[in-house]
């Protein structure tokens, strides 16, 4: 028995979905721990909220659970592709239902430490930095925080988006000049 | 630039989920499990139920059945006729 569980513990994650098919509640356990976080960073991002994000990951882990033939092995895509497009296909929904809060204003808070004057600066540039991001819209968050964030490769960020490469990389270059060209614009020094 | 920006995009303002946020949906898919072998009893039972009430044989049976209790039922009540006849005759003349 320890030398089954050792040896699902190491199967890939398309290996396991294969066997979540199959009814096998260990391997939806295995991935769900591998893998919840990073979908849950993916739909945080987007939604800039705890409660909505682990909603849509708790939502769209438990949809694979009960129906895991959606999830097709043959068409050469790796889970983890599939599914962050299932959690982000999920993510633009809920935001066309309702718009995301901006950070409050009162954000930051005080710090008594001995630099606190540079943290205080950080923290108010990370805050900028945040509203800028905030800004963009779906597409333009989606193609950085895969790319940036989640530290995806251009073709597979572009898989994920439904893209071509050239047009995915071309969106990326774009929301990068305008997440700087907004920053700059509420302040914030590069 | 680029380097500045994505050293920004991995700071940005971000909440961690509830520490026991991935126990919460293997307990959740387990009750769902649960819910759906429940169900799939019920519905079973159910799909037995009127497979067989479909069935022409079963309607057969059922009328045949049917007609046999009567029949029975019609003998009991002729043999307690009788057997009340039997009782009593003999006192029917006194009666």
């Amino acid at each position: 028995m320890p030398n089954t569980a050792k040896f699902i513990q190491n199967l890939s994650d398309e290996d396991l979905a294969d066997l979540v098919i199959q009814g096998d509640h260990q391997a939806f356990t295995i991935l769900v721990k591998r893998h919840s976080t990073n979908f849950y960073k993916t739909a945080y991002f987007l939604t800039n909220s705890k409660t909505v994000s682990e909603d849509i990951v708790q939502d769209c882990l438990l949809k694979f659970w009960q129906f895991p033939k959606k999830w097709n092995s043959t068409k050469n895509v790796k889970f983890t592709t599939w599914f962050t497009k299932v959690v982000i296909n999920r993510s633009y929904d809920v935001l066309k239902k309702k718009k995301p809060d901006l950070l409050k204003e009162d954000f930051d808070i005080k710090d008594e430490r001995e630099n606190a004057i540079e943290l205080i600066e950080e923290k108010r540039r990370n805050h900028i930095f945040d509203k800028a991001f905030s800004s963009l819209n779906d597409k333009q968050k989606t193609a950085l925080v895969l790319t940036v964030y989640n530290e995806m490769k251009n073709d597979e960020s572009a898989k994920i988006m439904g893209l071509k490469l050239k047009t995915f990389q071309s969106l990326l270059l774009r929301s990068k000049a305008n997440l700087k060209e907004e920053f700059e614009k509420l302040g914030g020094l590069l | 630039m680029k380097n500045n920006i994505e050293k920004l995009i991995k700071n940005l303002h971000f909440e961690n989920h509830r520490a026991d946020f991935s126990e919460m949906i293997i307990a959740k898919s387990m009750m769902i499990t649960q819910n759906l072998r429940y169900n799939f009893k019920n519905e079973t039972y159910l799909t037995i139920f009127k497979s067989l009430f479909i069935l022409p044989q079963t309607r057969l049976a059922l009328a045949l059945l049917a007609v046999t209790f009567f029949v029975y039922g019609f003998t009991i009540q002729s043999n307690a006729q009788s057997l009340i006849v039997n009782i009593y005759y003999p006192f029917g003349d006194l009666l």
